[in-house]
């Protein structure tokens, strides 16, 4: 077949649509440990506790929040967890220790099936910041809590000045090239 | 490849509407058109449009990569200066892209010409990826079309995929941006922050004209949050001229598509691969003109930014003269081979064949009663059924 399998809309315009056989997505559970051992204790599988953890280690440089300066992180998570680091492109930031990983899986054909890790970083305050939401959706703090839940994190963001607060100044200064030639098309 | 007649649903308008298809007539012009459909044979769809898309792509991919590199090139194509590093870091970085539309004469037999390359803000994607799927699944239920009729259409399918990958990289929050006065972009818009949240990603919309300039220079949305990532439906070059344009190499927004999208969206991309892969059965032969002249028999001249076949001249061989209007009246121009759209039933289709994160993924075809396709053309389904 040379055409997508179902296509279906769910924002825009009214209608459900009766043709499309949409499936619906199996949601992720997540939960969180401090240790390989804490996550095998808790029922799960040794190896996937271990694949999880050396996951979220691998990645926990390069998704850990960004600061620009040691204070700024260090207000954040605390005196001996900020350290200097080194990004894809060079640029040096500081960033918090991993303290802890989270794990992901999902009930499909009757088991469960595991899908993915991220590290996690203690805050000062209790608080757990994780890179990413379970969908890749953005990252934020969540409550520290046990046992498994389906993943929901609060909006928030990293380090980098995407997500925070800032003064605008003016508005209006994209568009006007598309209006004095009374319009684009592509 | 032949142009079938058939009797459009009676319901069709009823249905655009529910799906949020608020533009299937623009001024008054029907633009969603089933009163015929194009069919084809699997092996004219896989031979002859989705195999030349992929070596065209990969071909025109691994030009951009020469251009980035490159200040003759970029100077050739005529972008501003003050972007240059700014594109070829966001080559380097390799920034995702999501899609791309080529433009193919086709009449069903030789090979496809491309005409140009839609890389930078492709329209018509709602219409050929969802609409146009609608129609043929309820043209198979109501018998009008045969049970084992399909189309050259997994476009939302990979993009919904594509968007899925890339999104785990994206700063967010995450924007889909349009201007506010279109109901075309703005439904595309729509669209595509539909496919975005079906795969689990939470994005807004914001209008271009509401984006907002911070203190900082960053750009910020309503609530004044700064953007991480912008889809934009808006031309990069004209973002380049507008006020806010300077503050873009600073600003940290991530643009999709992303900033070395300039380099392919220009049509000085046609002299270009014509050099590059002189005699290729699916290119025509394209020059830049250097010193305008007066039009020759059998060529078209085309701005190298322009939009919805504006500004366009054409001089078939035997003496037709066909020119369009448009606002894109300054800035330097391109000749390419004249090669007429085939004709049928006095209508000339041209093929959108459509490149999800360079992947060839479907085909929209979009019809004129004038040999230079335009935002007045219609859109008209197609299906395989040999």
């Amino acid at each position: 077949m040379k055409r997508s399998a179902t296509c279906k809309l769910v924002l825009m315009g009214v209608a459900p649509l009766a043709l499309a056989a949409c499936s619906s997505k199996p949601e992720v559970s997540e939960a969180q440990y401090k240790t390989v051992d804490e996550c095998a204790s808790a029922g799960n599988p040794q190896d996937e506790c271990k694949r999880a953890f050396d996951k979220a280690q691998a990645d926990q440089l390069a998704e850990s929040p960004h600061y620009k300066t040691r204070e700024d992180c260090i207000r954040d998570y605390g005196e001996d967890m900020c350290q200097s680091r080194v990004d894809s492109h060079g640029s040096s930031f500081f960033g918090p220790l991993m303290t802890g990983f989270l794990i992901g899986r999902i009930f499909q054909n009757d088991r469960y099936v595991y899908v993915e890790s991220q590290p996690l970083y203690r805050t000062r305050d209790g608080r757990d910041y994780q890179p990413y939401t379970s969908s890749g959706g953005a990252g934020g703090f969540r409550s520290s809590y046990s046992g498994w839940s389906s993943g929901k994190a609060w909006s928030g963001s990293g380090g980098s000045d995407a997500g925070s607060h800032a003064i605008t100044a003016s508005r209006g200064g994209f568009g006007s090239a598309s209006a004095a030639r009374g319009g684009w098309g592509g | 490849m032949r142009r079938i007649a058939v009797t459009p649903r009676t319901d069709w308008k009823q249905t655009a509407e529910q799906y949020g298809f608020q533009f299937h007539t623009i001024d008054g012009e029907p633009y969603w058109d089933e009163t015929a459909y194009y069919a084809f044979s699997m092996a004219q769809i896989e031979h002859d449009i989705e195999a030349p898309t992929r070596e065209i792509h990969e071909m025109a991919m691994e030009l951009a990569g020469e251009i980035v590199r490159s200040e003759a090139l970029m100077e050739r194509l005529a972008i501003p200066r003050f972007y240059w590093e700014w594109i070829a870091d966001s080559w380097q970085r390799g920034e995702p892209h999501l899609y791309g539309r080529m433009d193919l004469a086709y009449d069903g037999m030789g090979p496809a010409k491309l005409f140009e390359l839609n890389y930078d803000t492709p329209t018509s994607l709602y219409e050929a990826a969802f609409y146009q799927w609608i129609w043929l699944e309820q043209q198979v239920e109501r018998g009008v079309l045969p049970r084992q009729a399909d189309q050259y259409n997994a476009i939302q399918e990979k993009l919904c995929e594509a968007l899925a990958t890339i999104a785990k990289s994206l700063p967010r929050p995450f924007y889909f941006s349009a201007v506010r006065d279109s109901a075309e972009d703005q439904g595309t818009v729509q669209y595509l922050r539909d496919c975005a949240h079906q795969v689990g990603i939470d994005a807004g919309l914001i209008a271009v004209e509401d984006i907002g300039l911070s203190t900082k220079g960053t750009f910020t949305d309503l609530d004044s949050i700064v953007i991480g990532t912008l889809f934009k439906l808006y031309p990069l070059e004209m973002m380049f001229e507008d006020d806010y344009g300077k503050h873009l190499p600073t600003s940290g927004i991530q643009l999709i598509e992303p900033a070395w999208k300039a380099v392919l969206s220009n049509k000085g991309i046609l002299p270009l691969l014509w050099e590059r892969h002189r005699g290729h059965p699916n290119l025509l032969p394209a020059f830049f003109e250097d010193t305008p002249s007066t039009l020759a028999p059998g060529w078209v001249r085309k701005p190298m930014l322009s939009r919805e076949g504006a500004n366009i001249e054409l001089l078939t061989s035997d003496g037709m003269d066909v020119r369009t209007g448009g606002p894109y009246v300054d800035g330097p121009r391109i000749l390419q081979a004249c090669q007429p759209l085939p004709r049928f039933e006095g209508n000339y289709p041209l093929i959108g064949s459509w490149v999800i994160a360079d992947q060839p993924a479907g085909m929209g075809i979009r019809e004129d009663a004038s040999l230079i396709t335009q935002d007045t053309s219609r859109f008209v389904p197609h299906a395989i059924v040999e």
